[in-house]
C-alpha cells in the first residue's frame, strides 16, 4: 500500500548563530552570518565475501560518527576575530609620549584592545543556531560542544566584505551529540 | 605655548601630522604636564611667535 506524505516541510535558509565559549555563561550572537552547514559522516566497517571470484560485501556496521559545521560571518568584531585568530582579547595601556601600534605617539594614557593571536589555540564552545519564523516550523540546532577552528584565511584588503570563516569539529558531551528541535511557528 | 608637531600624534582617535602648523595645547587635547613630556621626548616644540618690528624678537624656537 502507498500512503501520501503530507508532512512536507520547507525552510528558507536563515536564521543567527550564537556562541558560548567554555567558561562563558552568556549566549553572544556572531551576528551577520553569510553560510551556515552542518555535515554528520559516518566510517564503516564491512564484512566481504569472497566466495565467488566477484566480492561481494555481506555486512556492514558503522565504527565512527563525526559531525561537523561551518559558518561564516561578515560581523568583523573582535569577538570573532579573536576566534579567528586562536587569540585572546587584551587590554594594552600606553602612556604620554608611548609610541602607539600605528606609529603615533600617545598624547594621553590610552588603552587599546588587542588580539594575542596563540594565546588560545584550542577554542571550546557551544553553538546555537536559531532558524527564521518564516515557515511553519523554526529549526534550532544545537552543538553542545565543538572545537572551533578558523576555516578560511581572512583577507585584509578585499574587493567585498570581508568574511570570517569558522569550523567546527563537534565533541560528543553528557547532552548528546548535537540536536535539532523543530519549533513550530504560530500563525 | 605654541607648538609644532615633529612626529605624528595621535589626538582624540585621529592622527595629526608633522608639519610646519602651528597649534595652541587645546587644539592636541594637551595640558602643560603632558606637553612637556612630549617636548622632552622631542615628539613635539615649543615655539615663540615673533611679531615684525618687535624690537625685542624672541627667536627661540
Amino acid at each position: 500500500m502507498l500512503t501520501k506524505n503530507n508532512n512536507i516541510e520547507r525552510y528558507i535558509g536563515g536564521g543567527k548563530i550564537y556562541i558560548k565559549l567554555k567558561g562563558e555563561t552568556e549566549w553572544r550572537e556572531v551576528g551577520e552570518i553569510q553560510k551556515a552547514t552542518v555535515r554528520g559522516e559516518v566510517e564503516t566497517v564491512e564484512a566481504i565475501n569472497y566466495d565467488s571470484c566477484m566480492a561481494i560485501t555481506s555486512a556492514r556496521a558503522p565504527k565512527k560518527f563525526t559531525g561537523s559545521a561551518e559558518f561564516s560571518t561578515n560581523n568583523i568584531n573582535i569577538e570573532n576575530m579573536a576566534i579567528a585568530m586562536l587569540g585572546k582579547i587584551e587590554d594594552v595601556t600606553f602612556n604620554t609620549g608611548d609610541t602607539l601600534p600605528d606609529n603615533t605617539t600617545a598624547t594621553k594614557e590610552i588603552t587599546i584592545k588587542c588580539i594575542k593571536a596563540g594565546k588560545s589555540p584550542i577554542i571550546e564552545g557551544s553553538l546555537k543556531f536559531i532558524g527564521d519564523e518564516c515557515g511553519d516550523v523554526k529549526p534550532v540546532f544545537d552543538i553542545h560542544n565543538a572545537i572551533i577552528t578558523p576555516a578560511e584565511p581572512f583577507d585584509y584588503i578585499a574587493q567585498e566584505f570581508q568574511q570570517l570563516g569558522f569550523k567546527a569539529e563537534i565533541l560528543k558531551t553528557q547532552k548528546g551529540y548535537y540536536d535539532e528541535y523543530r519549533m513550530a511557528v504560530s500563525k | 605655548m605654541k607648538i609644532k608637531v615633529l612626529k605624528p600624534l595621535h589626538v582624540n582617535g585621529k592622527t595629526v601630522k608633522a608639519g610646519d602648523r602651528v597649534y595652541n595645547l587645546e587644539d592636541l587635547e594637551l595640558d602643560e604636564k603632558r606637553a612637556k613630556i612630549l617636548i622632552e621626548a622631542k615628539v613635539i616644540k615649543q615655539i615663540t611667535i615673533t611679531t615684525k618690528g618687535d624690537k625685542n624678537v624672541n627667536k627661540k624656537q
